[in-house]
């Protein structure tokens, strides 16, 4: 309860051993609620494997997560979800052969608690939040296309509508801008930055575009080799010795 | 909009069906008409396992164990332990059914190739004892005597009974399809992952989809029971497994009506090519080949598809 603002994501001492390798090594941290989080680091660092364990799509080691005050370390992942943890994953895992509504529509009937509701029809059902979302992430005139159709940067947004529908309090990105054009890439963070203000979500997303990363994000972690190195505002990232040397070191190499 | 006309449409196509099948039923010879009963039942039989195969991803490589359960247990409650028609239906149904959530929850264990794999292992087992557990089931000889409800025993008679029962199943099953649970079984054979991580347990969800087929396929081996008034332990196996299968994939698995049209085609090639060929299997395997590699998706394709484009 620093500063006034509650934590909604806390790591313990999180840890992931693959062999002899640690791909996360000890971390400890802390997202408060409501604020835009980066996570960037060189390739390898375990920024993914991060946002694995923390929604146990790989067990952990050792260690702890704990969202909003309880210990979710051991739950599965379905139940991880339907607490609010929404994620995007760094190639999107659509419904491709569904249309861009019925990708946000299966979102909105595990939302709505209907999943096994046999009896009754789909026509029309949620069709206006459905809409809201297709409208928030901007995808209002592909509403009856096949996922699998869009566009590679229409993916994406579609990717972030589908874990809209779950109303999620917290949004874990991975690289949610890799493989769009700049442009592109700066709609989408401004419409995820829109977003956790509009629907008060707190976002954590892994970056490697440096602009983005200072653009968009409120503080900055910085891991390296399963660690987290340093925590601190876009600023203090920006002049900080051992990140320097971290990225200089990995253009010499 | 576009939804209801189409829906409209296939309300339309049905009932034209149902009229055609059933003036065909009354107007052809008997072996025919007893021909389209089987089609009929196979036609279930292919629709209970496309609930798995077509409308949720998940691929039941030994699902002729649910319709010999179902089979079994309506001919053995019917002969040995001598209940009423009505209840040995109902006893076979709930067989099948519970059969098809313990099996199920075994297969579920691991990933979807596991679950083919233990899937026939099931089947293989189930269809074992069918053979050598003489004693109850007869094993080779099967059970013979098997009644079929009193007031439908002639050919004609039973063959408008199994097209209410089949059509009542349609009926719960284009309805469970239709809704938000057949939605998100869509989304499941789309990718599973994501399933799981929009906040849905999907192996229970599985499970409740193994079930539902069960249920079915339980009916049509139930109704095949009394078409045959025995059981055997052909009813169980591998072949039979196989082109439930092909059913599905030679009439369109992304359809609702695709597999009764592969079981049509199936029954109808396996009646007239097995006087002439003896491996007449070898010429369905053709005619899977040519559909899968042809056509994309079976005789029935619904339009909208990435691999149809």
């Amino acid at each position: 309860m620093k500063g006034g603002k509650s934590v909604i994501l806390k790591t313990v001492d999180l840890v992931k051993d693959f062999g002899s390798l640690q791909a996360v090594s000890y971390v400890n941290l802390e997202i408060e609620e409501g604020e835009v989080r980066a996570i960037i680091g060189p390739n390898g660092a375990g920024k993914s494997t991060l946002l694995d364990l923390v929604t146990t799509r790989s067990r952990p080691s050792g260690g702890k997560v704990y969202f909003k005050g309880r210990e979710i370390t051991h739950l599965p992942s379905f139940e991880i979800a339907s607490m609010g943890i929404g994620r995007c994953f760094q190639v999107s895992k659509l419904f491709p052969e569904l249309t861009a509504f019925e990708n946000i529509q299966i979102s909105s009937i595990s939302k709505s608690g209907k999943v096994y509701n046999v009896y009754s029809s789909m026509n029309g059902t949620m069709r206006r939040e459905v809409t809201d979302i297709l409208d928030s992430v901007g995808l209002r005139e592909m509403t009856d296309e096949l996922a699998g159709c869009l566009s590679y940067g229409d993916q994406r947004r579609l990717e972030i509508g589908i874990t809209l529908g779950l109303q999620p309090s917290l949004l874990l990105l991975d690289e949610p801008t890799a493989g769009v054009s700049r442009a592109e890439g700066h709609q989408l963070m401004g419409l995820v930055k829109n977003l956790a203000v509009a629907k008060s979500i707190t976002v954590v997303f892994i970056e490697h575009d440096m602009d983005m990363v200072f653009k968009y994000a409120e503080r900055v972690s910085v891991m390296h080799l399963g660690q987290v190195i340093t925590t601190g505002t876009p600023e203090e990232i920006r002049n900080d010795e051992t990140v320097r040397r971290i990225y200089l070191g990995e253009t010499e190499s | 909009m576009m939804q209801s006309l189409v829906q409209g449409k296939s309300l339309i196509l049905s009932v034209a069906i149902i009229i055609v099948l059933s003036i065909l039923a009354v107007l052809l010879p008997e072996h025919l008409s007893e021909l389209i009963t089987r089609i009929v039942i196979f036609a279930l039989f292919a629709t209970a396992i496309n609930i798995q195969v077509g409308y949720t991803g998940m691929m039941p490589l030994g699902q002729s164990m649910f319709f010999g359960l179902g089979a079994y247990g309506y001919g053995l409650l019917c002969i040995k332990a001598g209940l009423p028609v009505t209840l040995a239906f109902l006893s076979g149904l709930l067989l099948s059914t519970a059969m098809s959530v313990i099996i199920g929850y075994l297969c579920l264990r691991g990933d979807s190739m596991t679950f083919g794999l233990l899937h026939i292992a099931f089947n293989i087992l189930l269809a074992t004892l069918a053979n050598k557990w003489i004693s109850l089931t007869g094993g080779d000889q099967g059970l013979t005597g098997v009644p079929r409800p009193a007031p439908f025993s002639g050919t004609v008679s039973f063959y408008f009974f199994v097209l209410a029962v089949v059509l009542v199943c349609y009926i719960f099953i284009k309805v469970t399809l239709n809704s938000h649970f057949g939605k998100v079984a869509e989304g499941l054979r789309e990718n599973e992952e994501r399933v799981r991580f929009l906040g849905i347990d999907n192996k229970r969800f599985q499970l409740v989809v193994l079930m539902l087929s069960g249920l079915f396929t339980g009916v049509a081996g139930i109704l095949w029971a009394m078409l045959q008034r025995g059981v055997f332990p052909t009813y169980m196996s591998l072949i039979l497994s196989a082109e439930g299968l092909m059913m599905c994939l030679i009439g369109g698995m992304f359809t609702f009506l695709g597999p009764s049209i592969g079981a049509a085609v199936v029954t109808i090639i396996g009646n007239f090519a097995s006087s002439y060929i003896s491996e007449w299997q070898g010429l369905l395997g053709v005619i899977i080949i040519f559909c899968v590699i042809g056509f994309r998706g079976g005789i029935l394709t619904k339009r909208r598809t990435l691999s149809g484009r």
